[in-house]
């Protein structure tokens, strides 16, 4: 099969590898139909998450039909089509049985890498490095789907792969962003990135009863989307001074009730502290650049909650705990817990509250997927969310 | 026996220096100067060289710096007839009854151990069968000490056996009240971290803690050996030739366990139902 493999620091290529099929006996086999490339997979391109080797296939968003099921796989069948959650559960330690999914305890095999840096190991994840697995990823025409009687979840006919392939991960992570910042009728909040998560995470704060939600990023394209199809209001940062000032001004001088960073550890910036991050990330002292993180503390109100859904690898520098302590913010991370919001999610679109596929910019083939990283990596193009068709020609250049 | 290994819990034998101190001091420059030029030289390599040399320079200046500070000489491995010892412990939603009824299984046994081959349990003897990519099969027979209905199994290496090794392992009811802690503690000899298992007790406590609540929480060892991968680097496939230590180098294919079903105490066969997610949202 067709597959696209991560070959080193910003270098990815589609190469033809092995069909994957069944191992343990809670395996599936999934023909995949449609597929994306997320934010979290640009901090695999440019290097920054540890224990990625050449060759490995990468990929975490994915759909596609049953072709194939182990032993012990009861509640699918050959045939069926289904959405796969990006973190892998086994749905029976005390972690699942918790619905916190992406911490479940028997799934990531390199559990002792994980062990090593974090103390304890959360749930493997498809393409994402061998410190969360080493499980190949559905860039590809084919992936294999452990423990696949508990995350994937079958989805109806009528509903098309760009209505649903978001259940994946974005939709999920974006709702759990606003869930986790425990909105009251009428809250404001406030989202530092306007990509895929965080367009997601400003629908799910509205739906889950915010009364404003101000969105704050650079690219215009991806302002206006955050003002049209979800009526937030926005800041471009690069027009302010200071963005917790303007939103102490938006706010009354009182700062949003939460604060949701849907960036992660490849914030940009150009303040002085910012600087500094980027020559530490360059000499390996540092492995994230967290300004917006530390902006989202500065801005918070006092009692306030932040929510960060964007993925932090190592260690940070300079974080202000201290405002964050002395301001008693209640702080909620972490890798989205997807299974959990498979079903009400997929109702939500199935009633026609939302059609997830409003952030689609760039429809490609998988040959086209090394261009497709750049693309989305430097925002050239308006690019937004790509989708690939692993089947498709390549389109003639 | 040989290497007058004891049961876990009994005190190290205290070794006793008699090199000078003038040699000591010698040895732990040497070492602190080698571990400067392992650093140097992992500093200037990158990807994996560079985190196994890092690795190295790390361990053997703590080894300098720890010989330093107890004023012994410097060591870069345990002396013959020291233990080597661990424990570790886990918890697994299953009752102590199931556990000790698991473990007792000579099939599971063999899958939870890294690199055993097989397992034969005849009385109070058990053989098992360690076949490692590098130094080959070797069988170790140990004989059970000890044994609790539901609490505990302990067992040591036969007299004369060419591995020393000794091990407990303890199911106790969670203070949740809900499954149990498994602590299991093992000792090995020098041989048998070099020609047994190849991992310290310490890896070997914890990996086969970890498959064992695998099997018995999940129904299988969550593994990736077999999946499909593209061009490897030519380290990465020199790497591959030695299986990976940690690692689930064993393929339950076709023994799955049947998984627990339902809170811990209640009948496997109670439907568990996929819970559906939270209907406030
Ligand atoms: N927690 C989870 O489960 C989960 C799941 C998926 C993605 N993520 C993470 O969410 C983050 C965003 O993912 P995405 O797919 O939307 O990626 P993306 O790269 O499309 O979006 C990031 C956005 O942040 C903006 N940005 C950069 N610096 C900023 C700054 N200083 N202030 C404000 N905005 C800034 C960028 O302009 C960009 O629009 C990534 O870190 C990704 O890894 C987390
Ligand atoms: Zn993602
Ligand atoms: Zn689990």
């Amino acid at each position: 099969m067709k597959a696209l493999c991560w070959q080193g620091k910003e270098q990815v290529g589609v190469e033809t590898v092995s069909d994957p099929h069944i191992i343990n006996p809670h395996d599936a086999v999934v023909r995949i139909t449609s597929t994306a490339i997320c934010g979290s997979d640009l901090h695999l391109f440019d290097g920054y998450i540890p224990s990625m080797e050449q060759g490995d296939i990468l990929g975490h968003e994915f759909m596609g039909e049953v072709v194939e099921i182990g032993s012990a796989v009861r509640n699918l069948a050959v045939g069926d089509r289904v959405v796969v959650p990006f973190p892998i559960a086994c749905g029976h330690c005390y972690f699942c049985e918790h619905e916190l999914w992406s911490l479940c305890d028997n799934t990531n095999p390199n559990a002792w890498m994980a062990e090593k840096l974090f103390g304890y190991s959360p749930a493997g994840i498809f393409g994402y490095s061998h410190m969360l697995g080493g499980y190949a990823g559905g860039q590809a025409q084919y992936a294999r789907v452990p423990f696949a009687d508990i995350g994937p979840i079958k989805v109806p006919e009528r509903l098309s792969d760009e209505q649903v392939l978001f259940l994946s991960d974005i939709f999920p992570t974006g709702y759990m962003a606003a869930e986790n910042c425990d909105i009251k009728p009428g809250d404001t909040v406030a989202v530092w990135g306007c990509g895929p998560v965080g367009q997601f995470a400003i629908k799910s704060a509205f739906l889950l009863g915010a009364g404003r939600v101000i969105a704050i990023d650079r690219f215009p394209e991806r302002l206006r989307l955050a003002r049209e199809s979800a009526r937030a209001e926005t800041i471009n940062y690069e027009e302010v001074d200071d963005v917790p000032g303007q939103l102490a001004l938006m706010t009354g001088g009182r700062g949003p009730d939460a604060c949701i960073d849907a960036v992660g550890m490849e914030a940009h910036g150009t303040s002085l502290l910012a600087r500094m991050d980027a020559a530490k990330q360059k000499l390996m002292l540092e492995t994230g650049r967290p300004n917006v993180l530390r902006e989202a503390i500065r801005a918070c109100r006092k009692g306030g909650v932040l929510s960060v859904a964007g993925v932090y690898g190592g260690f940070l520098d300079t974080i202000p705990f201290g405002a964050a302590f002395n301001k008693g913010l209640r702080i909620a991370t972490g890798q989205c817990h997807v299974q959990r919001y498979l079903r009400p999610l997929l109702d939500r679109v199935q009633r026609n509250e939302i059609d997830p596929s409003f952030i689609i910019t760039h429809r490609l083939s998988l040959d086209e997927a090394p261009r497709a990283y750049e693309i989305f990596r430097d925002k050239k193009e308006n690019c937004v969310k790509v989708v690939l068709d692993p089947w498709a020609a390549p389109k003639a250049a | 026996m040989a290497e007058g290994i004891a049961a876990p819990g009994s005190p190290p034998q205290s070794q006793v220096s008699r090199s000078s101190q003038d040699q000591q001091r010698f040895g732990i420059a040497a070492g602190a100067a080698a571990a400067g030029g392992l650093l140097l030289a992992g500093l200037w390599l990158h990807a994996w060289p560079r985190v196994l040399l890092l690795s190295a320079a790390g361990c053997l200046g703590f080894r300098a710096f720890r010989a330093q500070q107890r004023g012994e000489p410097l060591r870069l491995w345990a002396q013959r007839g020291t233990n080597i010892e661990s424990e570790d412990a886990i918890s697994i939603l299953r009752t102590p009854q199931e556990l000790y009824q698991s473990w007792n299984d000579t099939e599971l046994l063999r899958q939870i151990i890294p690199y055993c081959r097989g397992v034969e349990r005849s009385g109070q003897r058990m053989r098992f069968t360690i076949e490692r990519p590098v130094t080959g099969a070797v069988e170790m027979e140990s004989e059970i000490t000890q044994e609790l209905e539901n609490r505990l199994l302990a067992w040591e290496a036969v007299p004369g056996a060419e591995i020393q090794s000794a091990g407990e392992v303890r199911f106790e009811p969670d203070p949740s009240g809900r499954g149990s802690i498994v602590r299991l503690r093992l000792a090995t000899g020098p041989s048998g971290w070099l020609r047994g298992f190849g991992l310290s007790a310490k890896q070997q406590a914890h990996t086969e803690l970890r498959r064992f609540k695998q099997l018995m929480e999940a129904g299988e060892i969550a593994t990736i050996q077999g999946q499909p991968h593209g061009q490897r680097s030519a380290m990465a496939r020199l790497e591959r030739l030695v299986p990976e230590p940690l690692g689930s180098d064993i393929m339950p294919a076709e023994y799955a366990r049947p998984r627990r079903r339902g809170p811990v105490g209640e009948p496997l066969e109670r439907e568990r139902a996929i819970r559906p997610a939270r209907e406030a949202i």
